[in-house]
């Protein structure tokens, strides 16, 4: 079904769904944020915010009320145009990636065929939001910071791309819940995060810089740059920045969970041997299956944002030649070669299940 | 007025509205931008007429690639014309002289799309519903129907890769 | 499609048509890049046009386009390169100015 026949049809199911994917994209940006100061003071070893409720819990609210009553300054010498829409544009791409992303069983927005290549293509909109912004703020500091994230994004892209390759080739399809119901049969250690080992290393590192950073933020490198493409954003608009940063966060990882660690597949409390169906039996059925899988999705999705956080504050920033260079001659490469062996791997599987060879079983993981 | 109609004309009026932008706007990365813009509503239409595929792909080149290389050129060579805007007492007639061309061309191949519309045998109404075309059936279609032309586009690609590199490497001793 | 073909080929006429118009007046090397990408986009609209009008079950039209698409990303690499180039040696985007045969 095509878009425009979605919203002729559909237009009330759009509309439902969509404010649902913005309110979900809300919520989890403010845990995420607080997650991101508690476990930053976790490893520095001190405690974070406390005061603001319990454990700091209204701490980001606070921060956000104080962000919001700031005044919107738009500097006299500004694109005006360019300089007030950019937050809003970079706000798009980073929402429209929840649209293909399978929450559940049936929790899907638009299960488009071309999953993985729409993920792609909303993505490119991020580099152009950051150019606006960096050449509506007319200082050269912003302006330098944009082009560099351009250059980043644009070549980390490529290496992206190609790293999910090998996962559709072994589910045969680049539609997201096709490749969540593959890994559902395949079991456990059928998970693509085994076979497509490599491509999930690869994933994490070009998602990193996809995603600006630390150790790759070098769009906003501050002893460099002040503080890149938003230098010149104060109050709201800033706000909004924040937000796509970390919703973008919250998408990549949600991704990631999807192609290489099931999506929405787990055990649910059913499936436990011998007490399982007496006691929980009567927790099945479409609605529980979905919101088990859902639980399940939030879990791996926090368990990726988890990582991602503890290796912004563990790793030193790169340099920008260090970082070309990682993108192009070392990350490109290998996953190209996770391609190959892809391929080759799955082919072995094909040709020696067929002869019934012992070998076979070196190939096991590609089946 | 059905939702076809609207959506195809809100679409069109971006798409015709930024490309007149993209001629006439005084900053060249404005100018870019708009090209982005009408990349975008072009890849709506794509939509419209069920090529999921192509919309994508329309998106992932022209509005992601090919535009953020045009900014980087932008950058790189016009960044002390970036303000001026060249050849001001000759532009107005420029605009007029070739504009009017342009018009001339427009109306030909307008009257001649017109001729052939009504003149030739073909059908005037769509094909009903085929259904959609998926990413299977075009790949299956391009890695046998079309495998030669899908290697030397391959090929195209690498020598415009070196040739790039070539072009713009600083010499170096 | 109740929408008739002649409404989308149209568009895609007038696309080229725009592009055409920039490409004769601008002198600017980068914009003349630019125009080149719109009149593509136009053709990409008509061959898109006619393989949901008349052949929708045919893959051969986006692949046309698919091709198109390639030779326009190579070409607009290319092109820049060369721009640069002449920037380089000349110190001018205008191509009215690039007018020496010998280097």
């Amino acid at each position: 079904m095509s878009l425009a026949d979605l919203w002729a049809q559909h237009w009330f199911r759009a509309f439902v769904t969509g404010s649902l994917v913005l309110v979900f994209a809300l919520g989890n940006f403010y845990i995420t944020l607080w997650l991101e100061r508690k476990e930053s003071a976790w490893i520095q070893n001190r405690l974070g915010p406390m005061r603001a409720g319990p454990q700091g819990l209204l701490q980001v609210l606070a921060d956000l009320f104080k962000l919001l009553q700031k005044e919107d300054i738009v500097p006299r010498n500004v694109d005006r145009i360019l300089f007030l829409i950019a937050p809003f544009v970079a706000h798009i791409p980073a929402l429209l990636i929840f649209l293909v992303v399978p929450f559940g069983p049936n929790l899907v927005v638009a299960d488009y065929d071309i999953g993985i290549i729409m993920i792609a293509a909303v993505t490119s909109y991020a580099v152009i939001a950051t150019f606006i912004a960096g050449w509506g703020s007319n200082n050269k500091y912003s302006l330098l910071g944009a082009m560099r994230g351009a250059a980043q994004m644009i070549s980390y892209e490529v290496t992206l791309v190609m790293s999910v390759i090998g996962v559709a080739m072994m589910a045969g399809s680049l539609k997201l819940s096709d490749i969540v119901l593959a890994q559902a049969e395949r079991g456990v250690l059928g998970w693509y995060l085994f076979p497509q080992f490599i491509g999930f290393i690869v994933y994490l590192i070009a998602s990193l810089a996809e995603l600006n950073r630390a150790p790759f933020d070098l769009m906003e490198a501050e002893s460099e740059l002040v503080a890149g493409y938003h230098t010149e954003y104060s109050g709201f608009r800033f706000a909004i920045f924040l937000l796509v940063e970390y919703v973008h966060m919250i998408a990549w990882s949600a991704i990631a969970a999807t192609l290489f660690l099931g999506g929405w597949v787990g055990p649910t409390p059913a499936d436990i041997p011998v007490i399982g169906p007496r006691l929980f039996g009567w927790m099945t059925g479409p609605v529980w299956d979905n919101i088990w899988g859902f639980c399940w999705f939030l879990f791996k999705t926090y368990l990726l944002i988890f990582i991602v956080i503890w290796i912004r504050w563990t790793f030193p920033r790169v340099r920008i030649d260090q970082l070309m260079d990682l993108g192009w001659k070392f990350l490109l490469p290998v996953s190209l070669f996770n391609i190959f062996l892809t391929g080759v791997m799955k082919y072995g599987w094909n040709v020696l299940a067929e002869s019934g060879s012992p070998l076979r079983w070196l190939f096991w993981l590609w089946r | 007025m059905t939702a076809q109609y609207l959506s195809f004309g809100v679409l069109a009026l971006v798409t015709l509205w930024s490309a007149y932008k993209v001629v006439t706007a005084r900053l060249i990365t404005h100018a870019a931008l708009w090209m982005a813009l009408s990349f975008t509503s072009v890849s709506g239409i794509f939509l419209m007429l069920q090529q999921e595929f192509i919309a994508a792909l329309q998106v992932l080149i022209y509005a992601g690639a090919i535009t953020t290389m045009i900014i980087f050129a932008i950058m790189l060579s016009s960044i002390r014309e970036i303000r001026v805007e060249p050849q001001q007492q000759t532009f107005g007639q420029r605009i007029r002289a070739s504009g009017l061309l342009a018009v001339v061309v427009g109306l030909v191949f307008a009257a001649f799309m017109t001729y052939v519309y009504y003149v030739s045998e073909i059908p005037k109404e769509a094909v009903p519903d085929p259904g959609l075309l998926t990413v299977r059936q075009v790949g299956a279609t391009l890695f046998t129907r079309f495998t030669v032309p899908f290697e030397v586009a391959s090929i195209l690609l690498l020598l415009a890769m070196i040739g790039a590199i070539i072009l713009t490497a600083k010499e170096t001793e | 499609m109740e929408l008739p073909i002649y409404f989308p080929l149209g568009l895609g006429a007038l696309l080229f048509g725009i592009g055409l118009w920039g490409a004769l007046t601008r002198t600017n090397a980068v914009r003349i890049l630019m125009f080149i990408e719109l009149m593509l986009n136009g053709v990409n609209l008509n061959l898109m046009t006619f393989t949901r009008y008349y052949y929708p079950e045919n893959a051969t039209g986006p692949i046309l386009t698919l091709f198109v698409m390639t030779v326009a990303a190579a070409e607009a690499s290319i092109g820049l390169a060369i721009i640069l180039q002449i920037v380089r040696n000349r110190g001018t985007v205008e191509v009215d100015k690039v007018d020496l045969l010998k280097g």
